[in-house]
C-alpha cells in the first residue's frame, strides 16, 4: 500500500469555480497564453447528459454545502445557484437585458443602497463585446428603453400564443411590449445552431442554442488549453508573508485528496454565497468589514390566468418571449414605493416542477387537479415581474459556526426587504392581475413572492473603506486576488444579472491580463 | 457543433442507461456520503401512498412509492426530488421520515385513515398535534413528487395530450 503524498502545482491563473464569469476570465487568460487551472466544486456536465425533464434538470442546481436561509425574503439558495461545471449558467434561462444608466447611482439619485463606481458608459463596451462573443437574439427598435449599444446580432425570436395574447392586456393598458432579448439563438451563430423553441432550457441545453458555458466560453477556455478540474473543492487561500499577495489555493480533489495549487493571479467566481462564504472563512480581503454585506435578491412573483383558446404554454423559451420596462422609471413611484420593475412574459412552461403548471395551483388535490392539469396545459398563461432590491448592509452572508465535510464553515443568508420593496411588490402584483383581465382572463391568480438571482456579497466601490473590490473586481486588500460574479454588484437594478456579470468579468479579465 | 433533436434523442439512448441504473442501485459516483438507511415501515409507506393518491390520482399505479425510494437512496445532491429545491435544514431521508412519523400519529392506532380529509387538513395545517416541519409544506412536496411521477414525465405528457419533444430522451426514473 502506497501513500500519497500531497502535490504542488503551480500555474499562472487559478480560478474557484467555472461557472459564466469563471469561464470567461479562464477564456480570456487561456487565449493570451496564460497557463489556467478551474477548481470546480461539483461533478463534470456534459452536453450529452443535459436531459429533457425537469426531474432530472434539479441535479443541476446547488448541490454542495448547505446554506442556512433566514429572513423575509428567502434567496433561495439552492433553486438559484448551480452545481457542476458550468455552475448557474447551466440552468439560466439565457435573459440579457442590460442595467440602465440609473441603475449605477441609486445612492446619489435616492439615498438607497450603494453606488457603482463606473457608468454605465464605462460598462458598455464590454457588454458588447460579450453580445458579439456568445450572440444575443432581439430587436434593440423595440426596446424603446434600452441604452445605447451595439444591434443585437440575431432577429428576435418567434412568439408562441400566450405571449400574443398576453401582449394585448399591456396593449390595453397603454403599455409597450418588445421582443425579450435573449442569449439563445434565433438562426445558428458562431457555429451553433439555432433553438427549436420546445421549452427545456431549465434543463440545459443539450443542442448549444442557448448560450450556456459549455458551449461559449467553457469550451474557448479549454480549447486555448484551460484546464478544469471538477469535484476539487478549494479550502483555503494561501497568503504570502505580506498579506497583501496570494500564493495560491488548496483544495481537496474528486478522491478526497489534499492539493495545492500556487499561482501568479487567483480568481474568485464560485458564486454570490461562496466568494463571501471563502473570504469569511479565510478572513481574506475584508478590512472594510463588508464582506458578505449588502446581500440582494430580486422579488419576483409570477401571475397566471387561463384563456379561452389554446395558449401553447409548453412551448417556447423558459425565460419568457416579452419584455416590458415601461415601469422601470422613476424609481420613486410614489412616497411609500420604491424601486424598478420589468415584466417577462410568456415563459416557457412544463407540466410539473416548482415553476411548473401544476404547482400554479398547489391548493387543488383530488379529481380537480388531474381537471386542471388537462385544462391549464392547453389554456395557460404567464408572466413574472422581477424588481429591484435595495442593498441594505443588514442582509448578509455569515459563517454560521457549524462545519461542513471538509472542515469549512457553513453559511448563512439572511435576507429581507424593506417596507418600500414590499409595497413596490405589492402594486406590481396589482397591476399584473389588471394585465391579465385586460388581455381576456376572467380569473387571474398570482404565485408567491420569490427570490430571484443572488448578488451582493463582495460590492466593488470607489475605496477600500467602503467596498471590497475596485471596479474591476480586484480586491482592495489583495493585489493577485480578483472577484467576479453576482457577489460584485452594489445594486441590483431589475433586470437578470448574467449579461451585466459577464460585462463585468470581461472589464475584470481585461484589468488582469495587463496587471503587474 | 450542430446537432438534430433526433441525433441527441439517439445519444441520449446511449449515455443515459449508466446513470440510470446506477441510480437505482444508490451507487451514483460522488464526493458526498451515501445516506444513511430509510427508517420508514411498509406499514408507513403505505400511508404515504395513500396520502399521496388522495392528493395526486395516479401516483399509486405510477410507481411513486418505489420512486421514493430509489431516489432516497441516492446521495442528496443527486436526488430528483422536490425536497431538493426547498433548502430545508433536513435530508430527504429525514424528511420523509417525519412525514411517516407524523402520519403514524395522526392514525393514531387506527385501522384505516380518511385520506382525502386528512390531506385537506394537511394543506391548511389544521392536522392536530402535528409535530416539526409544517403539515402544509409536506403536502407540497408530495403534491409536487406526486405530480411528478403522473405528470413531469414522458408518459405523462402523452397523457395531457401534450408532445414530449425531448432534445434527449430522459432515463426511466419509475
Amino acid at each position: 500500500m502506497s501513500t500519497q503524498l500531497p502535490t504542488q502545482e503551480s500555474c499562472d491563473i487559478a480560478i474557484i469555480g467555472s461557472g459564466p464569469a469563471a469561464a470567461l476570465y479562464a477564456a480570456r487568460a487561456a487565449e493570451a497564453g496564460r497557463s489556467v487551472v478551474l477548481l470546480e466544486a461539483g461533478p463534470e456536465r456534459r452536453l450529452e447528459q443535459l436531459y429533457s425533464s425537469q426531474l432530472w434538470a434539479r441535479q443541476l442546481k446547488w448541490g454542495g454545502s448547505p446554506v442556512e436561509e433566514q429572513g423575509n425574503h428567502k434567496v433561495g439558495h439552492v433553486f438559484n445557484s448551480g452545481w457542476g461545471s458550468g455552475g448557474g449558467g447551466m440552468h439560466h434561462y439565457a435573459v440579457y437585458p442590460r442595467l440602465q444608466p440609473s441603475d449605477f447611482s441609486v445612492r446619489a439619485d435616492h439615498g438607497h443602497g450603494l453606488d457603482w463606481p463606473i457608468s454605465y458608459a464605462q460598462l458598455r463596451p464590454h457588454y458588447d463585446r460579450v453580445q458579439a462573443d456568445i450572440g444575443i437574439s432581439g430587436d434593440a427598435t423595440q426596446e424603446h428603453w434600452r441604452p445605447p449599444g451595439d444591434d443585437y446580432p440575431m432577429p428576435p425570436m418567434p412568439l408562441f400564443a400566450q405571449s400574443r395574447l398576453i401582449a394585448t392586456g399591456f396593449a390595453q393598458r397603454g403599455m409597450h411590449t418588445a421582443p425579450l432579448p435573449l442569449a439563445i439563438n434565433s438562426r445558428p451563430y458562431k457555429g451553433r445552431p439555432s433553438c427549436q423553441f420546445d421549452g427545456w432550457c431549465d434543463a440545459g441545453c443539450p443542442i448549444g442554442a442557448l448560450a450556456n458555458p459549455l458551449v461559449t466560453y467553457l469550451a474557448a477556455a479549454t480549447a486555448a488549453g484551460a484546464e478544469l478540474r471538477c469535484e476539487s473543492t478549494v479550502t483555503e487561500v494561501i497568503k504570502d508573508g505580506t498579506g497583501h499577495r496570494l500564493q495560491g489555493v488548496r483544495y481537496r480533489d474528486a478522491s478526497g485528496q489534499r492539493q495545492t495549487l500556487l499561482a501568479n493571479q487567483v480568481v474568485l467566481a464560485a458564486g454570490t454565497i461562496e466568494n463571501s462564504r471563502l473570504l469569511l472563512a479565510n478572513q481574506l480581503a475584508n478590512s472594510s468589514g463588508l464582506v458578505g454585506s449588502h446581500l440582494m435578491s430580486h422579488p419576483a412573483r409570477s401571475i397566471y390566468g387561463l384563456f379561452d383558446q389554446p395558449s401553447e404554454p409548453t412551448l417556447g423559451i423558459t425565460g419568457g418571449q416579452l419584455i416590458c420596462h415601461d415601469r422601470y422609471h422613476p424609481k420613486r413611484k410614489a412616497d411609500d414605493q420604491y424601486g424598478s420593475y420589468q415584466w417577462l412574459i410568456g415563459q416557457a412552461m412544463k407540466p410539473t416542477d416548482l415553476l411548473g403548471i401544476a404547482n400554479t395551483r398547489p391548493d387543488i388535490a383530488g379529481a380537480q387537479l388531474d381537471s386542471f392539469m388537462r385544462e391549464a396545459t392547453q389554456k395557460v398563461g404567464n408572466m413574472v415581474f422581477v424588481a429591484e432590491d435595495i442593498a441594505n448592509p443588514d442582509n448578509r452572508v455569515e459563517l454560521t459556526g457549524q462545519l461542513d465535510q471538509h472542515g469549512q464553515p457553513l453559511a448563512r443568508a439572511v435576507h429581507n426587504i424593506s417596507s418600500q420593496t414590499q409595497a413596490l411588490v405589492q402594486a406590481a402584483t396589482q397591476e399584473g392581475l389588471d394585465i391579465f383581465r385586460a388581455a381576456g382572463v376572467a380569473e387571474p391568480w398570482h404565485g408567491p413572492l420569490i427570490g430571484m438571482h443572488i448578488l451582493g456579497g463582495t460590492p466593488i466601490g470607489q475605496d477600500a473603506a467602503s467596498s471590497v473590490a475596485d471596479s474591476h473586481g480586484r480586491s482592495h486588500d489583495i493585489d493577485n486576488l480578483w472577484i467576479a460574479g453576482g457577489s460584485l454588484f452594489p445594486s441590483s437594478g431589475a433586470v437578470n444579472p448574467t449579461f451585466t456579470l459577464l460585462a463585468l468579468a470581461d472589464r475584470g479579465a481585461n484589468a488582469m491580463l495587463t496587471a503587474r | 457543433m450542430s446537432f438534430t433533436r433526433r441525433q441527441f434523442i439517439q445519444r441520449g439512448a446511449a449515455v443515459a442507461v449508466a446513470p440510470a441504473v446506477l441510480a437505482a442501485a444508490g451507487k451514483t459516483a460522488s464526493s458526498h456520503a451515501n445516506p444513511p438507511a430509510i427508517a420508514i415501515t411498509p406499514a408507513q409507506w403505505s400511508l404515504i401512498e395513500a396520502l399521496a393518491e388522495a392528493i395526486v390520482p395516479g401516483s399509486r399505479s405510477a410507481g411513486l412509492i418505489a420512486f421514493l425510494q430509489r431516489q432516497l437512496a441516492n446521495p442528496p445532491e443527486q436526488a430528483l426530488l422536490m425536497v431538493r429545491y426547498l433548502g430545508l435544514p433536513v435530508t430527504p431521508i429525514a424528511f420523509y421520515q417525519g412525514l411517516a412519523e407524523q402520519l403514524s400519529a395522526a392514525q393514531d392506532g387506527s385501522a384505516t385513515v380518511d385520506a382525502y380529509a386528512l390531506q385537506a387538513q394537511m394543506a391548511t395545517d389544521s392536522v392536530a398535534n402535528w409535530q416539526g416541519l409544517p403539515a402544509s409544506l409536506y403536502h407540497f412536496v408530495l403534491r409536487s413528487d406526486g405530480c411528478d411521477v403522473v405528470y413531469g414525465t414522458p408518459a405523462g405528457s402523452k397523457l395531457l395530450g401534450l408532445d414530449y419533444l425531448a432534445h434527449i430522451a430522459p432515463p426511466e426514473v419509475l
